[in-house]
């Protein structure tokens, strides 16, 4: 079966706001509204690239371009943290 | 630049200025102190505006804290906001009421960074003002909760919402005038028809908004409502500034400027433009609405207005700066007047007893006493104000105001 691709939902927007970036709900988003979650460097990074359609394997693929990985923890990393936002409806599976 | 601003308001006409365009190489002025600079600029509510020019200066660490806290204090409202006038806006249409947001994020959208527009309220016109009723039920449906106060009566009513934020909810567009024919038009004007709203997404929020030729008008007659009755802040001048940086439609501006005339505004709309242009950097070039011409503003489709004088404009932009320097409530500050002269006060008293007071002031006989009441408030506010001053200063201020106001009807437009 072949890997999802996932987008970031239109319910959510990301923003700059003074010095960090802040995921901020714009549409029915029950619990989450009227709330802003600050974002960090990973996550900003993961919203960023699913903004278009992308496997969470792009995403490390991506990742690993750009950041190196001492530790080798880059892959869970975004794998856990990709999980989050789907759970929370944060990115949505394109259909 | 002149010598009527200090070094401290330079440079801050300067951060503004840096703020509004992609200009790399905007001038430095000198001896400033940042402390200053940074103090108007917070009483002004604009930090967040120029957040990105101001955080390259020598601030301390207290002042960088209180510049990320106003940031995030300011986006936080405006999603707040935004997110709850789109709720209430939804509740209307679905019983049938249209209306539109004003102010806000219908202004903010175009600002480099909207969510750095300061907003502390929910402004809302109803489209037909016949439809208050109706909507008054729709809000208490929903949990809101009117605030009584008769000074509202005959402009707009204020709400309080479910999670604290205040609703203005407009009858009509701005506090009457004393010009019959001038709060005519606007309210037959601004009876507005559905093809009239604009539906416009601002950071994934849909609202209803003003087309560009009304909402033009609007934050023109807000300026004016605001100069005469108290002054108003630098925020207002950064909102036209915002507006016209940008392609505006040929069609828009003509209603825009047709509405103007129609309402005698022509040269407060020329101080107003020549003052952005001059000193808070409405662009001359590529990409804005507007330029100069010798000594006239125009855009593709002909004259815009005359380009006011630069001692006017300084004159109206000290006032501006004057207006919020040590964070004065804007509510608080002394009126301008029409004229000048005994009766030109006695006049303007009469005006703010109606506005003040729309029912009481029906029965004559209760005017005297509700004159006695408005002069007492004005005496103590401006008191306040302007740190204990004697009555006579007190007065010749409202004539240093009143004598601009002059200035300004006098200029061409």
């Amino acid at each position: 079966m072949a890997e999802p691709k996932y987008v970031t939902s239109s319910d959510f927007i990301l923003r700059e706001i003074g010095e960090e970036y802040v995921l901020v709900p714009v549409g029915d988003v029950g619990d989450l509204e009227n709330s802003m979650i600050s974002f960090n460097e990973t996550y900003t990074f993961i919203w960023k690239q699913f903004e278009t359609p992308a496997t969470v394997s792009e995403v490390i693929e991506v990742a690993r371009q750009e950041y190196e990985d001492p530790e080798g923890l880059m892959e869970r990393h975004i794998r856990e943290a990709s999980e989050e936002l789907v759970k929370r409806s944060i990115i949505k599976a394109v259909e | 630049m002149n010598n009527i601003f200090s070094k401290n308001e330079i440079r801050l006409l300067e951060l503004i200025t840096g703020s509004f365009s992609d200009n790399k190489t905007e001038k430095k002025a000198a001896g400033y102190d940042i402390k200053e600079v940074f103090s108007i600029a917070l009483h002004h509510g604009i930090l967040p505006v120029i957040y990105k020019k101001i955080k390259e200066e020598d601030l301390s660490g207290e002042e960088r804290e209180i510049l990320e806290a106003s940031v995030k204090t300011t986006a936080s409202d405006f999603f707040n906001l935004s997110m709850t006038a789109r709720r209430i806006t939804s509740l209307f249409k679905k019983e049938g009421i249209n209306a539109v947001i004003l102010k806000g994020a219908s202004i903010a959208r175009f600002y480099p960074v909207p969510e750095s527009r300061r907003s502390k309220d929910i402004d809302i016109l109803l489209a037909d003002p016949e439809n208050v009723k109706k909507a008054e039920s729709v809000l208490i449906e929903a949990g809101f909760k009117r605030t009584e106060k008769e000074y509202n009566a005959n402009h707009h009513e204020v709400w309080g919402t479910p999670d604290n934020h205040v609703l203005e909810l407009h009858t009509i567009l701005v506090e009457p005038f004393d010009d019959k024919g001038f709060n005519d038009y606007i309210n037959k004007r601004y009876i507005l028809r559905e093809e009239d709203i604009l539906h416009e997404k601002v950071l994934g929020i849909e609202l209803p908004m003003l087309f560009d030729d009304r909402l033009a008008f609007h934050l023109l007659l807000h300026m004016m409502m605001d100069f005469y009755r108290h002054g108003f802040g630098l925020k207002l001048l950064c909102d036209w500034v915002a507006f016209w940086n940008r392609d505006v439609k040929e069609d828009q501006i003509k209603n825009f400027l047709s509405d103007v005339e129609k309402c005698g505004q022509k040269g407060f709309l020329s101080v107003v433009t020549s003052t952005c242009i001059r000193y808070l950097g409405l662009k001359r070039e590529n990409g804005c609405t507007l330029n100069i011409d010798n000594d006239k503003i125009i855009y593709a489709g002909g004259t815009f207005c005359a380009l006011a004088d630069e001692k006017i404009c300084e004159d109206f932009l000290y006032d501006i700066i004057d207006t919020e320097r040590n964070g004065k409530p804007d509510d608080e500050r002394m009126v301008a007047m029409k004229n000048t002269g005994f009766m030109a006060l006695v006049k303007e008293f009469h005006h703010q007893t109606k506005l003040y007071y729309p029912k009481a002031s029906k029965a004559i006989i209760t005017l005297p006493v509700l004159y006695v009441i408005v002069f007492v408030r004005f005496l103590i506010n401006n008191k306040r104000v302007r740190g204990g001053a004697k009555l006579s200063s007190i007065v010749k201020e409202a004539d240093r105001r009143s004598r601009l106001l002059r200035r300004i009807n006098e200029t061409e437009g």
